[in-house]
């Protein structure tokens, strides 16, 4: 076969491969497809270690009725009624964002969540503490003050997630009447923009 | 009395306290999804779709829907407004059913919505309250209750309107007063377009002599500008090093604009100086 003959029938040769190759690759391209789908939802979530702070029995000498948690605080300096504080972080809060977030994070309470009781609504306190740990971004405010105790912070996810506590102190005055008593005190978690 | 008794009785007697000091650790979370709500849409259209509130902590939850207005101070703070007050107000086109819904441990509670756009209109958003409670037993006490509640932003714009456009009023780059190995970014920007910006950016920080250059994320969250108002934010990036440097600043003002600005950061001085 001359060098004319050959390159003919390589070419034709060529050119059967490919029509037949090409239905062939497309076919096999198709069934190789596969479609990933996934919603991310993204995350923003608020943790608070006790819900619901049970100072149990407590009296106007401030005195210990052995309640997990509580710290008798005897009588206030101004001898008008008992003080109980909670222990330092038993109630803890932890808030995570994904994508981060600028969380805004305050507490406040009004004077209509003291829902339930016969004590004064004033006669619980909130404090939270700032950073450093020893500091406080404030001292301990009035149940009835709408007072934004913490605001914008960085939070993110896994180590980066926020956390905080609250402190709370409780006095009972000599002039309060028996009974149970309930206060809200309300964490609000503003999530980014 | 056998023993078998004896310890059914120890265990009837266990059993609620237990219980008890389990409720004491309990811990309540409450998580939402998604973080904000955003929806382009043409006049008039209807958007239907849900919010989820999953409850992966040990108590039960009464969760409470409010929905009102907001306005952003210009340091970012979110001032909540009555409903339906303020001329962007979502509120009038907003419904959310159901309002409340009580979220038991491991649940997920599906909160839907549907707005039905008016035919004019250029930007609306309301804040979407989630108020969790725990349920606070009949007896006992007194009880402090932690609730929680989660705001999330709900935007609705039409999509015939411009596009938000920051124009960035103040650039200014210093390092940290407390500690100089900080660069701090003191940004005053004002949202001129008529939707809202989630302006990107980073600086881009190279000793004044040479060396390698260090990129830092500005408003790595995200957030947002919303249109007609005007944000001051402050970033603070780092470590830097002790020398003289510049400073590059570059910031998506939208979608298809950048604002460039380049700033001198003078060296740490010598110890003694």
């Amino acid at each position: 076969m001359n060098f004319m003959a050959r390159s003919m029938a390589v070419s034709v040769a060529g050119l059967v491969v490919f029509l037949f190759a090409t239905p062939v690759s497309a076919q096999s391209i198709s069934e190789a497809e596969v479609t990933a789908m996934a919603n991310n939802l993204g995350i923003f979530e608020c943790l608070t270690s006790v819900p619901l702070f049970d100072f149990g029995d407590v009296d106007a000498n401030g005195g210990s009725h052995g309640t997990p948690g509580v710290i008798p605080q005897g009588r206030n300096p101004t001898g008008t009624g008992g003080r109980y504080t909670n222990q330092p972080g038993t109630v803890m809060w932890t808030c995570r964002a994904a994508p981060p977030s600028n969380l805004q994070i305050s507490l406040a309470s009004l004077p209509s969540d003291h829902t339930v009781g016969t004590m004064d609504h004033d006669d619980l306190e909130i404090r939270l503490p700032s950073d450093p740990p020893d500091s406080w971004t404030t001292g301990y405010q009035l149940f009835t003050s709408n007072a934004t105790l913490l605001s914008s912070i960085p939070a993110g996810n896994g180590p980066f997630e926020v956390t905080g506590r609250v402190e709370l102190r409780l006095t009972v005055l000599d002039t309060d009447p028996p009974g149970p008593n309930t206060w809200v005190v309300r964490m609000v978690v503003t999530g980014s923009l | 009395m056998s023993v078998s008794v004896v310890r059914l009785f120890v265990l009837l007697i266990a059993l609620p306290l237990l219980g008890a000091a389990a409720g004491n650790a309990a811990q309540a979370t409450i998580g939402i999804a998604p973080p904000r709500v955003e929806h382009l849409v043409g006049p008039g259209a209807m958007v239907r779709d849900a919010i989820l509130v999953t409850n992966p902590g040990d108590v039960t939850l009464r969760v409470r829907v409010e929905v009102a207005d907001f306005s952003v101070e210009e340091d970012g703070t979110v001032v909540q407004l009555p409903p339906g007050g303020d001329p962007s107000s979502l509120a009038r086109y907003l419904r959310v059913s159901p309002l409340e819904m009580s979220v038991s441990p491991g649940q997920r509670a599906v909160f839907r919505y549907e707005v039905k756009a008016p035919e004019q209109f250029t930007h609306l958003r309301a804040l979407l309250s989630f108020v969790s409670e725990p349920e606070v037993p009949a007896n006992g006490g007194p009880y402090v209750v932690i609730a929680t509640t989660m705001r999330i932003p709900f935007y609705v714009e039409n999509r015939r309107m411009a596009s938000g456009v920051l124009h960035v009023l103040q650039a200014q780059v210093d390092r940290g007063d407390d500690n100089d190995q900080l660069l701090h970014l003191e940004l005053k920007v004002v949202n001129q377009g008529d939707r809202l910006v989630r302006a990107g950016g980073r600086l881009e920080v190279q000793p004044v002599d040479g060396g390698p250059m260090d990129t830092f994320e500005v408003n790595r969250a995200g957030e947002a500008v919303l249109p007609g108002l005007t944000r001051v934010w402050s970033f603070t990036v780092g470590p830097v090093p002790p020398e003289s440097l510049i400073v590059g600043l570059r910031l998506e003002t939208s979608w298809r604009s950048e604002h460039r600005s380049r700033h001198l950061v003078s060296a740490v001085p010598a110890s003694g100086d």
